[in-house]
């Protein structure tokens, strides 16, 4: 095969800063998480604000709707990253279960590429797009002028990041096909759902869910 | 430029190849609705389509109910409402014919109440009843085709996530979409129940009646423990139901409320906030990235005319409308075995939705249609998803097998509810038309 020379390349040396480099992201990328489940709990405090506020007290929340609205960027583009590295987006697995461990990591090199490109053309719109939403002090039209360009610098961080780690997966990916090891997994996220002390991965071989 | 019919083509052949190989949903979306772009009107309206989506559909008041919603569920599983419930449901039930099994269905409706999400509600339900009901010498069959069934129960029953993302993609009220699920997701619960007690009524030996004894007190003890779910179904549903607030606050209402009993019951700490935060914040992303890839895709679909000839095309073919519906069920049936509920939607209803309502069918009313084949599709042999899920969820030896073949009569369950709310529409339609 082609590719699979590539991985022999890689020196000992440059193995280790690859899982340094791999560490080093999944902290922060579980940072960015972290950061954004307490916006997505500060949103509920609002949202709950505003409620009350506008029901009982007459006066709205200022600025509560577009702040969560910004919330919702960093939400979404901050823990993209970290559902990577727990392999969670969602794919149709029909044929994946069924595959052998070298047709499987050539699938995923299918998929790590094809999510490289997709990525990659949303990040550099998304960077053409923070940069003008900067020069223009882009901000929500309305009594409160918040400021747009914030949530626009997250998308295209957040993206970033993503394909960082996509590439260190093509990396492994590549190598898989040449080992035949099967993918190592740090563990579904559903194994969080735990339900008193209860837990096994509901999601192994399942027909379309997480990998 | 290419013309949009052969670019379609194109499109939708590179689309199937690359869910083949397991692209992710989103991407593989994405990527086609950019080609088809590329292909039809050019780079530059491309680009520019793919600079504004992702922000535009995350920067989203009306889709800030998501995540709030599953917020919602986490911390509602988070205060161990499920194992509440089930515990009630079994105490009141237990000893009828079939009663865990009616217990299971009970507990996992209520459940669906506070969660959003089908695969959750069948995962957390099998690790909790199926071992009890193994206990009593309940037919396995049974248990886990009763699981998997019931786990669907969490889309119709609001909140429900499917909903407000047919809500979006259809331009259609989200608070009369999560208002109208209601009786119909009661109406399936009731349903299975019935057909749970007939069974084990002409076949006993499905399920030994138990002969657990529990007192009075312990019944009535066992419903302290519920409060919590009714307390917030009834806050989330009322006010979305009086317009005392909008969906997207009644998720985070729901949220709170939640949050509430979780410090109540005494279990806020940081591992469990830490786990609560992963649990949210993946699955919102994974469910976000396909409604981007999505919205992609439709826009090609639509700007360069095709819906409109597509849809053109079949509403001159002039058929009676329920071979319209007839076609509608097919599609989503076989997509569903190969496809996340979230990208059947997302991929059919920008082309579908015109033609349904173009023939009559009150875009409400097709929301629970469209919702509950996705769900039938989740238990439907021989690739439904949720049966892998209880089958690899399951503390009890289970083959695939076992599980498809307890679902069978589950099925048949399904398309007696579904009959019901196609000749009497409405069942559905009754309660979001009394909103104002």
């Amino acid at each position: 095969m082609l590719i699979t020379g590539l991985p022999l390349v890689l020196t000992h040396a440059g193995n280790q800063y690859l899982q340094l480099f791999a560490k080093v992201l999944e902290r922060l990328a579980l940072a960015i998480l972290l950061v954004g489940g307490l916006g997505l709990l500060m949103s509920m405090f609002l949202g709950v604000g505003d409620v009350i506020g506008t029901q009982f007290l007459q006066s709205p929340l200022p600025g509560a709707k577009e702040l969560t609205e910004s919330t919702m960027v960093l939400i979404v583009f901050g823990a993209l990253t970290y559902a990577q590295i727990q392999r969670s987006h969602i794919r149709v697995e029909l044929l994946y279960t069924r595959a052998g461990p070298r047709t499987r990591a050539v699938m995923d090199v299918i998929g790590d590429i094809a999510a490289i490109v997709f990525f990659s053309l949303l990040l550099w719109q998304a960077i053409n797009e923070a940069i003008f939403s900067i020069q223009l002090k882009e901000a929500t039209v309305g009594l409160i002028r918040f400021p747009l360009y914030p949530a626009r610098i997250i998308l295209a961080v957040g993206t970033g990041l993503l394909i960082l780690r996509l590439l260190i997966d093509l990396f492994t990916d590549l190598r898989r096909i040449q080992t035949g090891e099967e993918l190592a997994v740090a563990g579904s996220e559903l194994d969080n759902m735990t339900l008193e002390g209860l837990s096994s991965s509901p999601e192994q071989d399942t027909g379309t869910a997480k990998e | 430029m290419l013309d949009p019919a052969t670019t379609g083509i194109i499109v939708f052949v590179l689309l199937f190849l690359m869910l083949a190989v397991g692209v992710h949903i989103g991407v593989a979306l994405g990527l086609g609705g950019l080609l088809g772009m590329y292909l039809t009107i050019g780079p530059d309206a491309a680009f520019a389509q793919l600079a504004t989506i992702p922000f535009s559909t995350t920067n989203s008041f009306t889709l800030a109910v998501i995540p709030l919603f599953i917020l919602m569920g986490a911390l509602s599983n988070q205060a161990g409402l499920t194992t509440d419930l089930y515990r009630a449901a079994y105490n009141w039930l237990g000893r009828l014919p079939g009663g865990l099994a009616m217990a299971t269905t009970l507990a996992s409706a209520a459940f669906g109440a506070a969660c959003g999400s089908t695969i959750v509600n069948a995962a957390v339900f099998t690790r909790m009843a199926m071992p009890e009901m193994t206990k009593f010498g309940y037919d396995k069959r049974l248990s886990a085709g009763c699981i998997a069934a019931s786990g669907t129960l969490a889309s119709l029953i609001p909140p429900s996530i499917l909903m407000v993302i047919y809500a979006v993609i259809t331009e259609q009220s989200v608070a009369q979409l999560l208002v109208a699920g209601l009786i119909p997701g009661l109406l399936s619960a009731a349903i299975y129940m019935a057909g749970i007690y007939f069974m084990v009524k002409a076949r006993p030996s499905l399920a030994p009646i138990s002969d657990i004894r529990i007192s009075r007190l312990e019944k009535w003890k066992s419903l302290s423990g519920v409060w919590g779910i009714g307390f917030l179904f009834i806050l989330v549903i009322g006010g979305i139901y009086t317009g005392f607030f909008i969906p997207t606050y009644a998720g985070a209402v729901g949220a709170f409320g939640a949050f509430l009993i979780v410090i109540l019951k005494g279990r806020l700490n940081t591992k469990m906030l830490v786990d609560t935060f992963k649990e949210a914040g993946t699955t919102t992303t994974t469910i976000f990235i396909i409604v981007i890839g999505g919205i992609i895709l439709a826009r090609f679909l639509t700007y360069t005319g095709l819906v409109t000839e597509i849809s053109g095309w079949l509403l001159g073919l002039g058929l009676p409308p329920y071979m319209y519906l007839l076609a509608f069920a097919a599609i989503y049936l076989v997509l569903g075995m190969l496809i996340d509920p979230i990208a059947i939607m997302v991929m059919t209803l920008p082309v579908m939705f015109p033609i349904m309502t173009g023939v009559g069918y009150d875009p409400i009313w097709l929301g629970v249609i469209a919702i509950k084949l996705a769900e039938i599709s989740l238990i439907t042999p021989p690739v439904g998803l949720n049966v892998y899920v209880v089958r690899s969820a399951s503390p009890v030896p289970l083959s695939l097998e076992d599980v498809f073949t307890g679902v069978w009569p589950f099925l048949l369950l399904d398309v007696i509810t579904l009959a019901l709310l196609i000749i009497f529409p409405e069942i559905v339609l009754a309660l979001p038309r009394l909103m104002t």
